[in-house]
């Protein structure tokens, strides 16, 4: 339950508030003000204390910032560091052996895995069945949360295997892998795998069942593509309507910039377009051919594809489609895999810019580090998802409000929080930036 | 006649807790001073944050010790309850509107971990909270004297849980 002031204010003005989202990732809250039936006010306020991350970065050497930026988030580790790394090795010109590669999108698919049947199943389902909080729920849906924390416990797992432990994981390294896995190894998880392969297919089908609000827009979407592959870390930056870019060129069309009131930057296209969307559904939207077959046969048999791209309350079936996804792929993987005959080749450090984007489970994460003479970080910029989605958020919360100003406020409420929770913001995420500026008097 | 058998279980003990945190350490300095005997019979598992999937990895039936630092108490006090106790208590307070809200999705709070638990295992989890109450909780922060002066209490009930629950009851004619 939230914190919620829903209230008339008198006259035509109506504010609905949430004080404390609960069910996202952080501390944030929500505000919308209406006016005469046109909103006045529609935010997405991020109170979480700033983490500063940027700057404790500084000084430090790339294979220490892969180890510090996994602990930005406890969801998404991995997506830090592959951004990271992939930054680095395409500023130091290494190239990992393809059996590294391949190991790095299956601790990617671990991931995408434990994020995204978490956020179906706990965060987001008792949304659409009824329930304050997935403890409510499995009283009544005990199969379908025992079957998400098997998923979870599988995608954990896969990242314990790889990367030591099943969170913040150690053992990425700037050339490759500290370790890499025994075949044994991934063998003996692969029946998880297989088991959690058909969870995910029968979660598409439990999603499509769910009753989707009303709601529709179009959206200007943006994400990796890659010719051969679901984009994971390689391909390139493309958005619907004509943004084509190296993953290093983030900047060449899209900026940050601070909003008062949030502890989290905003993000906006420098083509005066503004607004955009990342995630599993714009992924889809934008890469779809690429999904795993068995996924793309999924989201096919949903008759979603389109709802996808225009009713955010759809992005449930976008991530569960990338759940088969990764199940699929991470048991191919591991099908073809042998140990890298070179898990950690040699590199050297070279001052420059070492940027690159990555698909995190909520979207597209950039890095950019300015690595000094020392082979040391002399700046770092890092641009998570949530931060770039929260200008969509607040424009899809001016769509919703008009669709839910005939419904009783506490319902109304709900519903607002529902469409953000959509998104799946990491709001922890979105608070390690700001400059830390000491002034000594 | 009765008597005890031993019988060697490996019990898990849950370590909560961000040893960063000054008396959100007293657990993990607290299992390093047990026993050297007793670690025979335990499982040091340091968790920081109980995940459910703790939970659900144990047999059924099979019991656990939670160890962590509790605001509220009085500084050192220790304080031991059964695990369904505090399922009862976070039932309570849900049905009374005033249950604890998580703010973040991977932190509920230890009785609502221990409340899926037992929603999904149909009982709750077997075994003992053993918690001590903590004062500071600043980044940096040692254990305060008062918690650091209790320490050889709360490792004394650890250990007096550990004895309980690694022992049975046998009947003999």
């Amino acid at each position: 339950m939230s914190h919620a002031t829903a209230s008339a204010t008198g006259g035509d003005e109506r504010v609905y508030e949430v004080h404390e989202l609960t069910r996202v990732e952080g501390e944030g809250s929500l505000r919308l003000r209406v006016k005469d039936g046109e909103v006045v006010e529609a935010r997405l306020g991020i109170f979480e204390a700033p983490r500063y991350f940027e700057q404790l970065v500084v000084g430090r050497t790339p294979d220490e910032v892969i180890d510090m930026v996994a602990r930005i988030c406890g969801i998404c580790p991995v997506a830090y560091q592959m951004s990271a790394v992939h930054g680095f090795e395409d500023l130091f010109g290494v190239r990992i052996d393809p059996q590294s590669r391949a190991l790095r999108r299956l601790l990617y698919c671990g991931e995408w895995i434990e994020s995204h049947a978490l956020h179906i199943y706990l965060l987001h389902a008792p949304d659409f069945l009824g329930y304050e909080s997935g403890i409510a729920m499995a009283a009544d849906h005990r199969p379908l949360v025992e079957q998400a924390l098997k998923m979870k416990k599988a995608g954990n797992h896969l990242i314990k295997i790889l990367g030591g432990r099943p969170i913040h994981p150690v053992s990425v390294r700037v050339g490759g892998w500290s370790r890499a896995p025994r075949v044994s190894e991934l063998k003996e998880h692969r029946a998880a795998l297989e088991e959690g392969l058909a969870f995910a297919l029968e979660t598409v089908k439990v999603v499509v069942g769910f009753t989707m609000p009303a709601f529709a827009r179009e959206p200007r979407v943006v994400s990796l593509r890659h010719a051969a592959e679901y984009p994971f870390s390689d391909g390139r930056i493309v958005s619907s309507d004509g943004v084509d870019l190296r993953p290093s060129a983030w900047r060449d069309a899209f900026e940050e910039f601070q909003v008062e009131g949030s502890n989290a930057l905003h993000a906006r296209s420098l083509d005066g377009k503004g607004v955009y969307l990342l995630g599993p559904a714009a992924r889809v939207v934008l890469a779809g051919e690429q999904l795993h077959p068995l996924a793309r046969e999924a989201l096919a048999a949903s008759g979603y594809a389109e709802l996808i791209r225009t009713n955010i309350y759809a992005s449930i079936v976008a991530r569960a489609v990338e759940l088969v996804h990764a199940f699929a792929e991470a048991i191919d993987i591991i099908d073809a895999y042998q140990v890298p005959a070179e898990p950690l080749v040699a590199w050297q450090s070279r001052p420059g810019v070492a940027a690159w984007a990555t698909e995190a489970p909520r979207g597209l994460l950039f890095h950019r580090y300015e690595v000094d003479e020392s082979g040391r970080i002399r700046t770092a910029q890092i641009v998570p998802p949530t931060s770039q989605n929260q200008a969509a958020i607040e424009a899809d919360l001016v769509i919703a409000a008009k669709q839910v100003l005939d419904l009783p406020h506490a319902e109304a409420t709900h519903r607002l929080e529902q469409m953000i929770r959509s998104y799946d913001p990491c709001i922890s995420c979105a608070t390690h930036f700001l400059d830390l500026r000491i002034e000594e008097v | 006649m009765t008597s005890r058998v031993g019988m060697t279980l490996g019990v898990p003990i849950f370590v909560c807790g961000e040893l960063a945190r000054g008396d959100d350490a007293a657990g993990f300095a607290a299992v390093e001073l047990l026993p050297a005997d007793l670690r025979e019979r335990v499982e040091v598992v340091p968790v920081g944050q109980l995940d459910i999937l703790f939970l659900m990895d144990l047999p059924a039936d099979a019991p656990c010790i939670v160890v962590d630092a509790v605001a509220g108490l009085q500084p050192g006090e220790v304080w031991v309850r059964p695990l369904a106790a505090l399922v009862d208590r976070a039932r309570a307070l849900q049905a009374a509107g005033c249950a604890p809200e998580p703010r973040s999705s991977h932190e509920l709070p230890l009785e609502q971990v221990l409340d899926l638990a037992a929603t999904l295992r149909d009982a709750p989890p077997a075994g003992t909270f053993v918690g001590i109450g903590g004062a500071c909780f600043d980044v940096g922060a040692p254990l305060t004297p008062s918690v650091a002066a209790a320490l050889p209490e709360l490792v004394a009930a650890i250990v007096e849980e550990v004895a309980a629950l690694t022992f049975t009851e046998a009947v003999r004619c």
